[in-house]
C-alpha cells in the first residue's frame, strides 16, 4: 500500500471564465474526496451535488488525473437565505503508480462522482468517457 | 451548600470544553476525526420566496430518499437526514474528506403553509422542496380604480 498519492488542487489553475465563458458567475470549488486503494487500482469518490452528467470532464495525462463538473443554478423569486449558487467543481491528483488509462471508469450517482482507476504498467494520455 | 458542592462533578466543565474543542477541530479540518466522525457543519441550504410558495433547496450528495425526512407544520419545515460513508469492499482508505453526515435544519416562515401542497424531490444529490402558501397568505394585486 503506497502512501504517497498526492492531491494538487492548485495545479494548473485556470480562471473560471476561461473554462466556462457562458457561466460567468460560477464559483470554483474543490469538492471533498475519498480515495481508496487496493492491489487492483484506485477508487475516488467526490461530492458534486447537482452536477450534470454532460458537464463532467475527466482527463488523465502523464500521471495526472483531473476532473471537472458544473452545477448550473438559477435563483428564483426573492432570496430569504442563500448558501450556494452555480459551481465549477475541480480537483487534480497526481497518481504515483501507472494506471491503465483506457480502463478508467466514471459514474455519477446521487450527486457523488465515482472514478475507478485500474493499475497498469503503461501510462498514456486520453479522454475518458462518462457513463450514465 | 455542602450537598450542592458534593453533587457537582468537577470534570463536567472540562468534558464540555473538550467536546467544544473536538467540534471546532472537526469544523476547521474537513475529514478530521476519521471514520465514524459525524460532521457538525451541515449541508448548504437556499430558501426563496416565490410569492405563491416557498422553495427550499439543499446540497445532499449521497443521501438517499430512505435517509431523508421532511416534516411540515403550518409555519415551519424540518429536514432531517443522514448518510454513511464506507470504503468499497476490499479497499483500504487512502484519504477521507467526505464525512458521515447527520443533520437537522428547521425553517420558520412568515406566511402559513398549505400542507396539502408541499412537494419534495431529491435528484442528483439536490433536494428541492416547494411549499405553497395558504391562499389567504398569497400576495394579491389590487386594481386601482379611478374615481
Amino acid at each position: 500500500m503506497s502512501d504517497n498519492l498526492s492531491l494538487q488542487t492548485t495545479h494548473r489553475e485556470k480562471q473560471g471564465d476561461e473554462l466556462a465563458p457562458e457561466l460567468g458567475s460560477l464559483t470554483r470549488m474543490s469538492p471533498a474526496v475519498d480515495i481508496f486503494e487496493n492491489d487492483e487500482g484506485y477508487v475516488i469518490r467526490a461530492d458534486v451535488p447537482g452536477a450534470t452528467e454532460d458537464s463532467i470532464d475527466v482527463r488523465f495525462d502523464r500521471g495526472e488525473l483531473v476532473f471537472e463538473a458544473r452545477r448550473p443554478y438559477t435563483a428564483e423569486g426573492s432570496r430569504i437565505a442563500h448558501e450556494f449558487g452555480a459551481v465549477l467543481y475541480r480537483r487534480a491528483f497526481r497518481i504515483p503508480e501507472a494506471v491503465a488509462a483506457d480502463g478508467i471508469d466514471a459514474r455519477l450517482s446521487q450527486g457523488v462522482l465515482e472514478l475507478r482507476l485500474p493499475k497498469a504498467e503503461e501510462v498514456r494520455p486520453r479522454q475518458i468517457r462518462v457513463h450514465a | 451548600m455542602f450537598l450542592r458542592w458534593t453533587s457537582h462533578d468537577p470534570w463536567r466543565e472540562f468534558r464540555a470544553l473538550q467536546r467544544q474543542m473536538d467540534q471546532m477541530v472537526r469544523e476547521l479540518v474537513p475529514g478530521a476525526g476519521g471514520h465514524g466522525a459525524v460532521a457538525h457543519t451541515g449541508p448548504a441550504f437556499n430558501v426563496s420566496d416565490l410569492g405563491q410558495s416557498y422553495v427550499i433547496e439543499a446540497e445532499l450528495p449521497g443521501v438517499t430518499h430512505d435517509d431523508l425526512r421532511v416534516d411540515a407544520t403550518a409555519s415551519s419545515l424540518t429536514i432531517k437526514g443522514r448518510r454513511d460513508v464506507a470504503p468499497p469492499e476490499g479497499y483500504a482508505t487512502h484519504r477521507s474528506e467526505r464525512s458521515t453526515l447527520e443533520f437537522s435544519r428547521a425553517f420558520t416562515f412568515d406566511s402559513k403553509l398549505d400542507l396539502e401542497n408541499v412537494t419534495a424531490k431529491l435528484n442528483d444529490g439536490m433536494l428541492r422542496i416547494e411549499a405553497a402558501k395558504q391562499a389567504m397568505e398569497q400576495p394579491r394585486t389590487i386594481t386601482v380604480k379611478a374615481q
